[in-house]
């Protein structure tokens, strides 16, 4: 699955996880109460359902290139955040190979990638994976 | 006080936990493994830094009510990320550019980048993070 042009597997998500949201507000560190606080949400006018974090976004892109190449290395995720996901958004990660190359280090596959919701084209980003047994 | 290219922040050490391990994986819809999801190595340059996220943006003339917000990240490995290892966090302002929009009014959009390095010095991951921080009353995340 290395052609330039290959689509790699949709990753999908059914609902974003407001319980998951916590667990991680913890491991970052993060206070922002708009993580996990219904209450601050509404405060800012942003809804009622707490907001995802943007590292949360970007796994889901790293986990759509993982799923694509299980035993690959990922050497390089770029991500930009074009808008943010809240508890309950159904989500697809959609990815196209760009380019490989043999270096010294072995082959490597870039791809190029996006997170929907609905029509919303929520984060774009682009990996870079170096593929097993090419050292 | 606005911030500055080329300032450092103040930076520190840290160990991603085997329960952190296990729970970043779940947290981030990853099957539990040895190996840690990659965007703990994100979270471990946050955890890292030396000092807590509200007093960083405190620190580039931004409180957490203004709605400073990830705007870009990206996330490098020239080494082997591992749990149970810890790693040294340095940081540093790369740039700092003003810009203003319909959303966030007058803005700085600030990248900095974040090293995490092993026993010896080497570089196992770099974090570079792009942040925008609102400079204007009635700015919103």
């Amino acid at each position: 699955m290395t052609g330039v042009g290959t689509e790699l597997p949709a990753w999908r998500l059914d609902a974003v996880d407001a319980g998951k949201m916590k667990v991680l507000a913890l491991l970052l560190a993060d206070p922002n109460p708009l993580h996990f606080d219904p209450a601050a949400v509404r405060a800012v006018g942003l809804g009622d359902r707490p907001v995802n974090q943007g590292p949360s976004g970007m796994a889901m892109l790293a986990n759509a290139v993982r799923a694509a190449y299980p035993a690959g290395r990922l050497l390089r995720l770029q991500v930009t955040l074009r808008g943010s996901l809240a508890a309950g958004d159904e989500v697809v990660v959609r990815g196209v190979v760009t380019g490989h190359e043999l270096t010294d280090a072995g082959e490597t596959v870039r791809c190029e990638l996006t997170l929907e919701s609905g029509s919303r084209a929520v984060l774009r980003g682009s990996a870079e994976v170096l593929l097993p047994g090419s050292r | 006080m606005s911030p500055t290219a080329g300032a450092a922040i103040p930076g520190g050490s840290w160990t991603l936990g085997a329960h952190e391990n296990w729970l970043g994986h779940d947290a981030l819809y990853s099957e539990p493994a040895a190996e840690p999801h990659p965007v703990m190595a994100f979270v471990a340059a946050q955890r890292g830094l030396g000092v807590g996220v509200e007093e960083l943006f405190r620190s580039w003339g931004t409180a957490m009510s203004d709605g400073p917000m990830l705007t870009e990240s990206t996330l490098e490995f020239p080494g082997e990320f591992r749990a149970g290892v810890e790693y040294r966090v340095t940081g540093t302002v790369e740039s700092v550019v003003r810009k203003s929009g319909r959303t966030l009014g007058e803005f700085d959009l600030l990248t900095a980048r974040f090293e995490l390095g092993d026993a010896d010095g080497e570089p196992v991951a770099v974090v570079r993070n792009v942040y925008a921080l609102p400079r204007t009353a009635g700015g919103r995340a």
